[in-house]
């Protein structure tokens, strides 16, 4: 398929997510993925202002709205009508070290994105209590920028390599459930929530042989669109304890997400005295993922003015299954043990707190998370990932106040990192995200 | 969105648990009916206790809230000072109970409290854009604020008096006595040898459940301690302006 001289390229091409055709040199990178399980449950950020600032924790300290995407059981706790609107601001970086010596590059990008719009109504109740909500919310996002800049060395060649990564999208959940009480202390909820997203991803490169009069080069370009649906009932349950203690008990129904997506890549090489262009081409995939259950607790302790809280989110991706894989017979790629051999369990910790000021009437928040993404990358033969994907962490800090008792206002901001490891480089993230929530309580 | 009939199967199946699971819950949208010729007076005192006390316990006559800060093991109610802060007022008006409280707690179909522990509808001088927690106030940081999630919910289906109900538990609150209506049965009322309950005076608050007793008692709360006169009173059709007036409205115009 590649001149020989261009194998490298082609093995760092396919590793940029082409996937199909894999030159001699590289059978041992097996079945590179389309990005199937990169697309799905990364870029976690929270839901709403005083979330986000309370280092992420939902399922038992939720006291607004967005409970209905997390843990429905807490609506309960909304007693008046409710709007809530969270808007995030983000700036995201990407920094690699790339090649021998290592150069760095960066490159980042900000946006703003809506949060989180839920409008909550509680019923009028004689006892207990029964809260209904609907809403719109993206508690994540695909925004990812790498700028790989430097010499790297593959398949025994040297060349100068220059590789933008460019990711965008998202997953916007809408919602509709209720909270009720069903003892004194203790309340359940049911909310229905149905995904619906896109993701984009241009990755261009260049790659240009070194030590030659007339250098080899490569020029491509890769583009690929997924459109994304999803259906799945979050279940939820909360308890206060003795002591000032609340419990909160979530379960999220494996989400059945049906994909489609176009993907495609063109390049321009130069071996030689010879040029060739490949048009672009595109491909169309259609395939259903059904996602692993998602479990959520969290512990909340309130004395007085001051709120601990602290959350755990796990997730097997290693039960998901395809359900239409996208990889035809010729592919090499068993789709029944595809996400066994590529994902493992996501567990994500949060821990947060808020303070009461006096006198300032202020809240000031702080919180941590720290969580590992399911995909771990294209695998070689001996079952070695090519990726090693550290995990992420977050410390937030934000504020919150309420205005003539009826508008609340909160802020917070989110310093999220990463750190992924592929070969020669070395790639971080530094994320920085405000995030702003108004609700206004009739 | 495509759906299998496995996934219909599963969704029907949750729905079906969730619906069972709620069967019997302990929200209460509506009061039962109580038919008046068998349980209550014309004036609506409870006589047949029984079927309340089914429901109803001597610590939740009322709504209980689902709220952090407050269970039945730990009542914050008892502590007027947050020791983390100088010895703060945790429920006066520049700290949180006046500002927050209202937001997060107070359902809407509940009237505000007011500052003197009754329940009634919010002073209209007070209205959005006015001073109403500001920490310049002066006179609100040493004053009592109504209690939050303390009132009657929905209106009852028939018109009640404004007391809690004598469950016929022992240890029920004094303030639901039954006596005589020696009154009632002079004039040759309708309502002769039936029993009727010995309300407050109109102007004095309704007491707090003895579960969310306020340790410093407001003076108006004090008030209603004292020896009462209102059996002359009760007949009059005066508008009380306690609790009682939410729960004396007609049904479906508890709103605000």
């Amino acid at each position: 398929m590649f001149p020989k001289s261009l194998t490298g390229i082609a093995a760092l091409f396919l590793i940029a997510k082409c996937g199909v055709a894999l030159t001699p040199k590289m059978q041992t990178v097996k079945d590179i993925s389309v990005g199937v399980g990169e697309q799905l449950p990364s870029g976690w950020i929270g839901l709403g202002a005083r979330s986000q600032a309370m280092g992420g924790t939902l399922a038992a300290s939720t006291i607004d709205g967005t409970s209905l995407f997390a843990n429905p059981a807490q609506l309960t706790s909304v007693r008046r009508t409710e709007i809530l609107g969270s808007l995030v601001a983000s700036r995201i970086r990407g920094t690699a070290d790339t090649g021998n010596p290592a150069t760095r590059s960066e490159l980042s990008a900000t946006g703003t994105a809506l949060n989180s719009l839920v409008v909550s109504a509680p019923y009028p109740v004689y006892r207990g209590g029964f809260t209904f909500a609907l809403g719109y919310a993206r508690p994540s996002d695909y925004g990812q920028r790498m700028n790989r800049t430097g010499i790297v060395v593959l398949q025994g060649q040297t060349f100068r390599q220059s590789d933008i990564l460019r990711q965008e999208g998202g997953l916007s959940h809408y919602a509709m459930g209720f909270g009720v009480e069903v003892a004194p202390t203790t309340s359940m909820g049911l909310s229905l929530r149905w995904q619906h997203g896109s993701v984009d991803v241009r990755r261009d490169v260049t790659l240009v042989a070194q030590g030659m009069a007339l250098p080899d080069s490569l020029v491509g370009r890769y583009r690929q669109h997924n459109s994304i649906d999803g259906l799945g009932v979050v279940l939820g349950t909360h308890t206060v304890l003795p002591a000032g203690f609340q419990m909160g008990l979530s379960v999220s129904t494996p989400t059945r997400y049906t994909l489609d997506g176009t993907w495609g890549d063109e390049y321009h090489e130069a071996i030689g005295a010879n040029v060739y262009h490949y048009d672009y081409l595109e491909n169309k995939l259609k395939y259903k993922i059904r996602g692993p259950w998602e479990f959520g607790a969290g512990l909340t302790w309130t004395t007085y003015a001051l709120t601990l809280a602290t959350d755990v989110w796990y997730a097997d991706w290693q039960q998901a299954r395809f359900d239409g894989s996208p990889y035809g017979a010729t592919s090499g790629i068993d789709p029944d043990t595809f996400f066994e051999t590529r994902y493992r369990s996501s567990l994500r910790w949060h821990i947060g707190g808020e303070l009461l000021v006096p006198v300032v009437n202020t809240y000031v928040r702080a919180g941590y998370w720290t969580g590992s993404e399911p995909f771990r990358g294209p695998l070689l033969d001996s079952g070695e990932a090519l990726t090693t994907a550290g995990p992420s962490r977050a410390y937030s800090f934000g504020a919150g106040w309420l205005i003539d008792r009826v508008f609340a206002l909160d802020v917070a901001v989110v310093f999220r990192t990463g750190r992924m490891e592929t070969a020669q480089s070395v790639e971080k993230t530094g994320d920085r995200r405000f995030s702003v929530s108004a609700a206004f309580r009739m | 969105m495509n759906s299998t009939p496995r996934d219909r199967r599963s969704l029907a199946g949750l729905l079906v648990l969730g619906s069972l699971s709620l069967y019997g819950c302990y929200t209460v949208l509506s009061h039962p009916q109580l038919a008046p010729r068998q349980q209550i007076t014309e004036n609506g005192t409870v006589v047949e206790t029984d079927q309340c006390a089914s429901c109803h316990t001597q610590s939740d006559l009322w709504s209980f809230h689902h709220r952090g800060w407050y269970s039945h093991y730990n009542s914050y109610f008892y502590n007027q000072y947050d020791p983390l802060f100088f010895r703060s007022r945790w429920y006066g008006d520049s700290y949180f109970y006046g500002r927050w409280v209202s937001y997060r707690y107070s359902p809407w179909w509940y009237y505000p409290g007011s500052r003197t522990g009754a329940w009634h509808p919010e002073l209209p001088a007070v209205g959005r854009g006015q001073m109403r927690d500001s920490v310049n106030r002066v006179d609100p940081r040493d004053s009592f604020v109504g209690l939050p999630g303390y009132g009657p919910g929905p209106m009852p289906s028939f018109p009640r008096s404004a007391l809690p109900l004598n469950t016929g538990m022992a240890g029920s609150p004094a303030t639901s006595r039954v006596t005589r209506d020696s009154t009632s049965a002079d004039r040759g009322s309708a309502a002769e040898g039936r029993p009727v309950r010995i309300e407050p005076r109109n102007d004095a608050p309704a007491p707090l459940p003895v579960s969310q007793q306020p340790v410093q008692q407001p003076a108006a709360t004090k008030s209603a301690e004292k020896p009462q006169e209102s059996e002359d009173q009760e007949q009059t059709g005066e508008q009380s302006r306690g609790r009682g007036d939410a729960r004396n409205r007609p049904s479906g115009s508890q709103s605000r």
